[in-house]
């Protein structure tokens, strides 16, 4: 299942990229860049998208496609960000950061449901980029999503780190409490 | 070696006394003796008022728990023989442990449960069959564990049934008495017997005005099923134990440590538990997705039982006499020559205070750990100043 997931990723980030490069080269703006700016500069993204003619469409076509395969990423790296943290959860015991281990699957929950909403947003969008005095604005969605991601992979790794030195200062023997020490 | 001496007749007889709680315990031990698969099915029925196939559809887990409980197995099973196939077995001090039972072994995802804890262990690889809401019924019906049984031979046996028996699908309300005036525990020898056990609270300290509020709401349909599960836990330890024959040189398993668990004292209550704590944010929505309510407070309402201190005092006395139960029963095989170390009990009552429920049944994973611990001491060879009990530290210290 990991190994599945860790595989679909690696694929839909290359194409995510290979995209957003595409973007990036012919308008000089990214998709990353619409996601954090306010009413006025994403208009004028999405007007800079809409006036590059691009493979028999425009950019906005480039943008809506990425969009869209963006929610098979939501379900990929949200599923892996849980699958991770419910599996590092079995191995940590140290109750704090296995609380905060629990803590990261309802937050990564919560990144794919705002996710969702940023797309939904983006579309719309995308729908009303010749309408003047139509836009939203995703950055409230996207900022709380980005802090719930970097948290969650920030914890992990913590919870990482913390188990491997665990390991590596136990002895090599069997620990039994309440037993003379195992250790030749 | 003790025999079946019972014709069918008197066999017949003696399960009415169970049901009716009127029976001796000389004639519950040679019940004990001649109990079958099938005589535990049909006194299950008439405790219920079901038939065979409706006991089992109603014991029987939903679709989804059935993938989510077996999601989780099939990860601590990978482990499992990830630990076994790095030559696990060829150190005598690791041990091999293969649990069955219900949400306290199993629980959904979000919590780590006591078999979680007990699996981050080194010296010791657990094979689990456990799944949330199992009832025990069940767990005997599909007799799952007797084949991972032989196949894995392992050191420890882990079982933690019952409270879904109890408690699933609305059945509390079918095992109380709302009048408050019951005197069941009066009426019969075995439950006298686990009265008495109760006055002596020899092991966990007894809140006697609590105690003796809650048992006059039990009816006799509860002393029934506590005769029942004595049964029952006699059936699958003397299985395993003595090969069903009551002497343990019958045994495939010689040199098997069984371990039992009895719950802790619930809370009957409906509250969705928000707080301000964001490491307890799962809670509202463990409470409202997952049963909370449904097990304790709402048959008890169904029932007329609304007053919340006599709802938690029912509680009190039923977890009560159910350990009381399980020690028995256990104590019953340690005064078997050549079973002295074989059955152990751990006692979680008490050990989680009022705020350590995630919901109605489960506590907090601290609380889950500090049961797992008391595991751990037991499969260790540590040993307990209650002899085959080990009673659960609230504070522990990892």
């Amino acid at each position: 299942m990991k190994k599945l997931l860790w595989s679909l990723l690696i694929v839909l980030v290359l194409i995510l990229n290979h995209q957003d490069s595409v973007l990036k080269r012919l308008s000089k703006h990214g998709i990353m860049e619409i996601e954090f700016s306010d009413a006025q500069y994403g208009k004028e993204i999405l007007c800079a998208w809409e006036r590059v003619a691009y493979g028999g469409g425009t950019l906005i076509d480039i943008a809506k496609n990425n969009t869209r395969i963006d929610f098979l990423f939501i379900v990929v790296y949200t599923s892996l960000l849980l699958l991770c943290s419910y599996l590092q959860m079995q191995r940590e015991r140290w109750l704090f950061l296995n609380e905060l281990l629990r803590l990261n699957i309802l937050l990564a929950f919560l990144a794919g449901l705002l996710d969702i909403a940023e797309n939904v947003l983006l579309l719309y969008d995308f729908r009303h980029v010749n309408d003047t005095g139509i836009y939203w604005s995703s950055y409230l969605v996207s900022l709380p999503k980005w802090i719930s991601i970097g948290w969650v992979i920030f914890i992990w790794l913590v919870s990482v780190i913390n188990t491997a030195m665990a390991s590596l200062k136990q002895p090599k023997a069997v620990r039994i409490p309440g037993q003379a020490s195992m250790v030749n | 070696m003790t025999k079946c001496t019972l014709l069918p007749s008197q066999i017949i007889s003696f399960i009415e006394g169970v049901l009716s709680n009127h029976i001796s315990v000389a004639d519950v031990a040679e019940l004990r003796q001649c109990i079958t698969a099938e005589h535990l099915a049909v006194i299950i029925q008439k405790i219920y008022d079901l038939n065979e196939f409706q006991v089992l559809d109603i014991a029987a887990l939903g679709k989804i728990m059935k993938w989510v409980d077996e999601l989780k197995n099939s990860q601590r099973n990978s482990k499992f023989l990830k630990k076994i196939k790095k030559d696990f077995r060829s150190n005598d001090q690791n041990k091999i442990i293969l649990a069955e039972g219900d949400s306290w072994f199993n629980y959904p995802v979000i919590l780590s449960d006591v078999i979680d804890w007990i699996g981050m262990e080194d010296n010791m690889a657990i094979y689990s069959l456990a799944s949330g809401g199992d009832w025990l019924l069940n767990m005997l019906e599909g007799r799952k564990y007797v084949e991972e049984l032989s196949i894995l031979h392992p050191d420890v046996f882990l079982i933690s049934g019952g409270g879904n028996d109890l408690v699933g699908d609305s059945r509390f309300a079918a095992i109380v008495d709302p009048s408050g005036n019951s005197q069941e525990f009066m009426k019969s020898e075995f439950a006298q017997m686990l009265m008495d056990k109760v006055a002596k609270a020899s092991i966990i300290p007894v809140d006697k005005t609590k105690f003796d509020n809650g048992v006059r709401y039990l009816s006799k349909d509860f002393f029934a099923l506590m005769l029942f599960f004595h049964l029952q836990y006699y059936y699958l330890i003397n299985g395993i134990l003595c090969g069903g024959t009551g002497d343990p040189v019958n045994s495939k398993f010689p040199g098997i440590k069984i371990i039992t668990q009895g719950y802790d004292y619930a809370l009957p209550s409906s509250k969705l538990g928000f707080g301000l704590n964001p490491l307890k944010a799962y809670k509202p929505f463990i409470r409202m997705f997952l049963g909370h309510s449904s097990w304790l407070k709402t048959p008890l309402q169904l029932r007329g039982i609304t007053n919340p201190a006599i709802q938690e005092n029912i509680v009190y006395a039923m977890i009560y006499l159910f350990n009381e139960m399980m020690i028995h029963t256990g104590d019953l095989f340690c005064q078997i020559p050549g079973l002295k170390a074989s059955v152990f009990h751990i006692d979680s009552r008490g050990s989680v205070d009022k705020n350590g429920w995630t919901d109605e049944l489960h506590p907090l994973p601290i609380h889950f750990r500090n049961t797992a611990q008391a595991f751990i001491d037991c499969i260790n060879n540590k040993q307990s100043p209650h002899g085959q009990v080990f009673v659960v530290n609230k504070n522990n210290p990892i």
